[in-house]
C-alpha cells in the first residue's frame, strides 16, 4: 500500500541543519539511544539516525532534536 | 544566562539514571512534560541528564514505571544553600543587619556639594547649618529645604539668593551674596601706589596712573612708585585723579639671624615597636585593645587615619586608626657647625618665604660661625617680589590744579 511521505510520519517534520543537527517536530518516540545510532518513531515510519558523538538536545512532547555528526538517515517501515 | 539564574533559584540536580529502558524512561519524561536537559548516554545502561528540583518531584511515577533509578549526583541553586545555611543563625543575623544599614545609611546625606558665589561667608552658612542640625549623617527626609531657606536668608544679611537641593545622598547648597563695587572703583577711592619694601626695580606693569620711577631705580619703603594724578596729555585733555593700579617686581634683600645649640638631645629607639588599633565611626572611636595607658617612660606616637573612599566625593564616616608607639631613649650628643649649616639655612629660607607674599628667592649668602656652644648663621636672602601696595590719596577733585583760560588776542 502506497502512502504519501508526511502521513507515514504522523505529521511529524523534519528539519536538518547539514550534517550537524536534526530536528523533529510532532509526536516522537525513542526507540534507541546511543552515541552512533538513534532511532525515533514518528507515526508508522521510525527514522533511523546514525553518525558520531550524537546526543540528545532536546526532548519534549513536540520536539526532539539530535546534535552530532550525522553520517546517514533512514526510514524504517514496520517490516524493518 | 539570566535564564540560567531564574533555573539556578529553582534548584537544579544533575542525576545518574540506570535502568534496561532508559528509552523508555525519555518518552514518558517527555510525555509528563519532565524537562531533561543536557542527557547524555554514558553507558548502554546508564545515562545522566540535570533537571530542576520541581521536576524531579515528579520523577517518581516515572521511574516506577520503567524500573529505572534514580541517583542524584549534585545539587545546586538556592533552596540547597538556604538548606545548607539554614542553622547559621549568625550570618543570617549579618545579613540582616547590613540589609538594615544599607536602608539606613542610604536615607541620610553623605556629601554636601557648595556652590558659593564670590561674596559668600561659606564658614557663616555652615555654621548656620550646623545649628540647624544639618550636616553629615543628617536624614534626607528631616530636611525641609524651605525652612533651611528661610533661615538662612534671615539670619545672613549679605545673602541674595540661597537653594538647598536634596538628591539621594548629597546636599547641593547655591549661595550668592549682594555684590557691593569694589573699593577701587568707588567715586573716592583715590590711591597711590607706594613701595612695601627697599628695593631695585626690576619689572613694571603700570594699569592706571603716573609712573614715577622707572626699571632699574632703587626705591624705599613708603615711595610713591605710581602717583595718582594724571597730567593733561593735550587740548581736549585735563588734569584728573585716578585710582593708580600697578604691579612692581623688584630685588629685595632680607638679613636673618639663626641660631642652634650645639648640644642636643638624639633619640635613640629602643624596646619593641607597639601599633595600636580604633575604628571611628563619626565622632565615636571604638579602641580595638585594652589599656591605653603609656607607662614605658619616652615614645613617639605617630597616628595614621584611613579613610574609606567611595570615590574622590564620597567618604564613609569609617575610619581605620593606627597607633605606632616607638620607645626611645635620649642622648647628648655634640654636633659640629656645619653639620648644622644645611638645616639653618633651610631655616632662614623659610622664614623669609613667610615674609614675602608673591614672589621666591633666587640666591643667599651665608656666613656660618659657632658662637657660645651654638651654630650661628647669618644671612643675607636676595628675593625677587612684588613691592606694589596701594594706599588711599587725601587728594579729591577740588585739590587738582585749576586751568585758567587765556584771554584772546584782539586783532
Amino acid at each position: 500500500m502506497e502512502q504519501n511521505f508526511p502521513a507515514c510520519l504522523g505529521g511529524t517534520s523534519i528539519q536538518m541543519d547539514g550534517n550537524r543537527s536534526i530536528v523533529m517536530t510532532g509526536r516522537c518516540a525513542i526507540l534507541l539511544y546511543s552515541k552512533e545510532e538513534m532511532r525515533v518513531r514518528c507515526g508508522k515510519l521510525i527514522v533511523r539516525v546514525t553518525g558520531d558523538g550524537l546526543e540528545l538536545r532536546t526532548l519534549d512532547e513536540d520536539e526532539l532534536s539530535i546534535a552530532g555528526l550525522i553520517a546517514e538517515v533512514g526510514f524504517l517501515t514496520g517490516e524493518g | 544566562m539570566v535564564a540560567g539564574w531564574i533555573r539556578l533559584a529553582g534548584g537544579m540536580l544533575a542525576i545518574r539514571v540506570r535502568g534496561a529502558e532508559l528509552e523508555r524512561f525519555l518518552n514518558l519524561c517527555a510525555r509528563e512534560h519532565i524537562t531533561l536537559r543536557k542527557p547524555e548516554r554514558t553507558d548502554i545502561d546508564e545515562m545522566r541528564a540535570v533537571i530542576s528540583l520541581k521536576d524531579f518531584y515528579r520523577l517518581a511515577q516515572v521511574k516506577k514505571r520503567t524500573r529505572c533509578r534514580v541517583h542524584i549526583m549534585q545539587r545546586r541553586g538556592f533552596p540547597f544553600l538556604f538548606q545548607k545555611l539554614r542553622r547559621r543563625y549568625a550570618l543570617w543575623a549579618g545579613l540582616l543587619l547590613m540589609c538594615f544599614a544599607c536602608y539606613e545609611l542610604s536615607t541620610r546625606i553623605w556629601l554636601i556639594d557648595t556652590n558659593f558665589e564670590q561674596g559668600v561667608d561659606a564658614y557663616a552658612v555652615m555654621q548656620e547649618l550646623e545649628q540647624l542640625n544639618i550636616g553629615i549623617g543628617t536624614k534626607s527626609a528631616q530636611i525641609d529645604a524651605k525652612a533651611v531657606k528661610l533661615h538662612m536668608m534671615t539670619e545672613l544679611d549679605e545673602l541674595k539668593y540661597f537653594s538647598v537641593n536634596v538628591d539621594g545622598n548629597t546636599m547641593e547648597i547655591q549661595a550668592a551674596a549682594i555684590t557691593e563695587p569694589p573699593e577701587n572703583e568707588t567715586p573716592n577711592g583715590i590711591h597711590d601706589v607706594v613701595a612695601l619694601k627697599d628695593g631695585i626695580i626690576e619689572k613694571m606693569s603700570v594699569h592706571r596712573g603716573t609712573e614715577q620711577c622707572s626699571i632699574g631705580d632703587a626705591v624705599i619703603q613708603g615711595q610713591i612708585l605710581v602717583d595718582a594724578l594724571v597730567e593733561k596729555q593735550g587740548q581736549l585733555d585735563e588734569t584728573r585723579l585716578e585710582d593708580a593700579n600697578a604691579d612692581i617686581w623688584a630685588s629685595t634683600r632680607y638679613y636673618t639671624t639663626r641660631k642652634i645649640a650645639l648640644e642636643a638631645d638624639k633619640k635613640y629607639k629602643n624596646g619593641k615597636v607597639k601599633r595600636r588599633y580604633a575604628v571611628c565611626f563619626g565622632k565615636t572611636r571604638i579602641n580595638l585593645f585594652f589599656n591605653s595607658s603609656l607607662t614605658e617612660g619616652n615614645c613617639d606616637r605617630i597616628i595614621t587615619t584611613e579613610e574609606i573612599r567611595l570615590n574622590d566625593y564620597l567618604v564613609l564616616p569609617v575610619s581605620l586608626c593606627c597607633e605606632t608607639i616607638l620607645p626611645y631613649t635620649t642622648k647628648a650628643v655634640l654636633h659640629d657647625a656645619e653639620e648644622l649649616q644645611a638645616k639653618l639655612e633651610y631655616g632662614a629660607k623659610r622664614s623669609v618665604e613667610q615674609q614675602i607674599g608673591e614672589g621666591n628667592i633666587p640666591s643667599m649668602d651665608a656666613d656660618l660661625r659657632p658662637e657660645q656652644d651654638a651654630a650661628v648663621l647669618r644671612s643675607v636672602i636676595w628675593c625677587y617680589e612684588q613691592i606694589a601696595e596701594r594706599v588711599e590719596d587725601g587728594r579729591t577733585e577740588a585739590d587738582l590744579p585749576q586751568d585758567t583760560e587765556e584771554p584772546q588776542e584782539e586783532q
